[in-house]
């Protein structure tokens, strides 16, 4: 699990663009109704103009540019965890009293800062109730993790920390462990099993060894996306900037830079960063409309030393991918989205933690380490499928008529390119460059 | 009486758009997006109302440079592709 996606990536609605090929043997294509001039662009021509409408709705507010250290340090003991289900017990154990620290609802510490004496394990079991401190290999595990903080609310869906039930016995949809029905969607990791349940419900259990830091990722990624869907509302796999008067949505698979992209934005030219990871997108007058909800941006560490950043937000995952949680604050209303941004970073020599997920259209080089082109007609439609489809989630069962009207207005109305690069850090400035020069290309007729 | 030619028509629920210039189509089956090419693409259209093979061909012929045999053997072979996917059905005319 890579911090942001719980179940492994596939395609299940794909566009084939070959099945009916070879049957233009007789029909001269100068003749033909439809033909027409494509508008694909070079890299060369990036500064040429996309054709571009404007939106009719506008912000209703906006963002500091600069959105960095204003998560505070926090520590939390989720009342969930207290008492319940001593059958299952996943507590997360800290080692010494902190003060000032966690309490449980009586107001008493539960969380310690070093190994605990004893006494304290005495006291804590009494605390929880249960006899959790049994699980030792648990508890060392867990030292530090519990500064994440654990929502209790995700979009206005209720967070309950318990027994998971159990999967569909005739789902209409599955994917890797992962099931669903219309309305309720379970799936697993190695950390977590989750139950999302309408639009009202998320349901987390958590296992033995698990991860509790990449519970926030998931409820603000996964979890969100299917609150979303049984919203009806569908979403794309990115992130929203505002780049002078447009609004860009930066795309891309789990890896492929989102997130250290719109931060660079924010802090190089300007970017206001608007939400990440999950841009939830209607059609309404035929124009894609951003409806951004509140959520943090999660850096990788490295990113945030080489930004310069000074981070305290929320620690995520273990080892050398952990990220830190870096709060926005409030949403902004729903704005136009103006363009899309497919980022694809290309190694030719993939490591095998990051593997080549999507083939660029043009493979950048050390000669070229970063190549845009335009992306349209049906690649285009296929590139918004593989960001909005959720390995088949969003258009299972009843969603398959509305995910492709909703999918192939979006691809008709937002003009899009691929910014392929190398995958080394050398490369950012450059596709900063590339995006911000894009986006004031845009025709404003 | 000489049997009546089939009748080509588009299958319920697959629907089309057209995506900057490509028409797409969906089938309702497995709920893939099918890309057509340009000559799917006016086939695709002639079954807005349902169609005989020799009435689609007669159509494109009018509407293209091209001899009605290979027409007919272009409609035919894209016909077949078409109801492959599940986008397009045929069912007997009606006696009479």
């Amino acid at each position: 699990v890579g911090g942001e996606e719980v179940v492994g990536p596939n395609e299940h609605v794909e566009i084939d663009a070959e099945a009916l090929g070879g049957t233009t043997s007789g029909l001269r294509p100068e003749r033909h109704p439809l033909e027409r001039q494509r508008t694909n662009t070079s890299a060369s021509e990036e500064g040429g103009h996309l054709a571009q409408r404007r939106g009719s709705v506008k912000p209703t507010q906006r963002l500091g540019s600069l959105p960095v250290a204003r998560v505070a340090h926090r520590r939390r003991f989720h009342p969930g965890n207290l008492g319940g289900h001593q059958d299952r017990c996943h507590h997360t154990v800290l080692c010494g009293p902190v003060e000032g620290g966690p309490r449980d609802r009586d107001e008493r510490a539960v969380g310690f800062e070093t190994e605990p004496h004893p006494d304290e394990v005495e006291k804590l079991e009494g605390l929880l109730g249960c006899t959790c401190w049994e699980h030792g290999s648990r508890v060392r595990h867990d030292h530090g993790v519990s500064d994440t903080p654990r929502p209790t609310r995700v979009l206005g869906a209720q967070v309950r920390y318990e027994p998971a039930p159990d999967p569909p016995a005739e789902p209409v949809w599955t994917h890797e462990g992962a099931s669903a029905t219309a309305d309720t969607v379970w799936f697993p990791s190695e950390h977590f099993s989750v139950c999302v349940r309408g639009t009202t419900e998320v349901i987390i259990e958590e296992l033995p060894g698990g991860d509790e830091s990449l519970i926030g990722p998931m409820l603000y990624g996964w979890a969100t996306r299917i609150l979303l869907l049984h919203a009806g509302t569908f979403s794309l796999h990115g992130s929203l900037v505002r780049l002078g008067d447009r609004h860009v949505v930066i795309g891309g698979n789990s890896g492929a830079g989102k997130s250290t992209t719109i931060m660079a934005l924010a802090l190089g030219h300007g970017a206001q960063i608007i939400v990440d990871d999950v841009v939830p997108i209607r059609i309404e007058d035929g124009m894609p409309i951003a409806h951004p909800f509140p959520r943090p941006v999660n850096l990788m560490l490295d990113t945030i030393e080489r930004l310069g950043l000074e981070v305290d937000g929320a620690r995520i995952g273990q080892g050398p991918y952990q990220k830190r949680a870096v709060d926005l604050g409030e949403a902004t209303g729903p704005v136009p989205v103006d363009l899309l941004v497919t980022l694809v970073a290309y190694d030719p020599d993939p490591h095998e933690d990051w593997p080549n997920t999507v083939d660029p259209i043009e493979e950048p080089t050390d000669e070229q380490p970063v190549i845009l082109n335009s992306v349209a007609g049906a690649e285009r439609l296929r590139r918004i499928t593989r960001l909005a489809n959720n390995q088949g989630l969003a258009a299972a069962g009843d969603r398959g008529q509305p995910f492709f009207e909703w999918s192939t207005a979006l691809a008709g109305s937002l003009p899009t390119v691929e910014v392929a690069r190398l995958r080394r850090a050398d490369t950012l400035d450059e596709v900063c460059r590339r995006i911000v020069t894009t986006a004031a290309s845009l025709d404003h007729s | 009486m000489p049997a009546q030619p089939p009748i080509f028509q588009r299958v319920p629920g697959a629907s089309s758009a057209v995506v900057d210039g490509d028409t797409v189509v969906l089938s309702p089956t497995d709920m893939r997006y099918h890309a057509l090419n340009d000559t799917a693409s006016a086939i695709w259209d002639e079954l807005a109302q349902p169609r005989t093979l020799d009435q689609i061909v007669s159509s494109l012929s009018e509407r293209y440079d091209i001899d009605p045999d290979t027409c007919r053997d272009d409609v035919d072979a894209c016909l077949a592709s078409l109801a492959d996917v599940g986008v397009v059905s045929s069912q007997p005319a009606p006696p009479g």
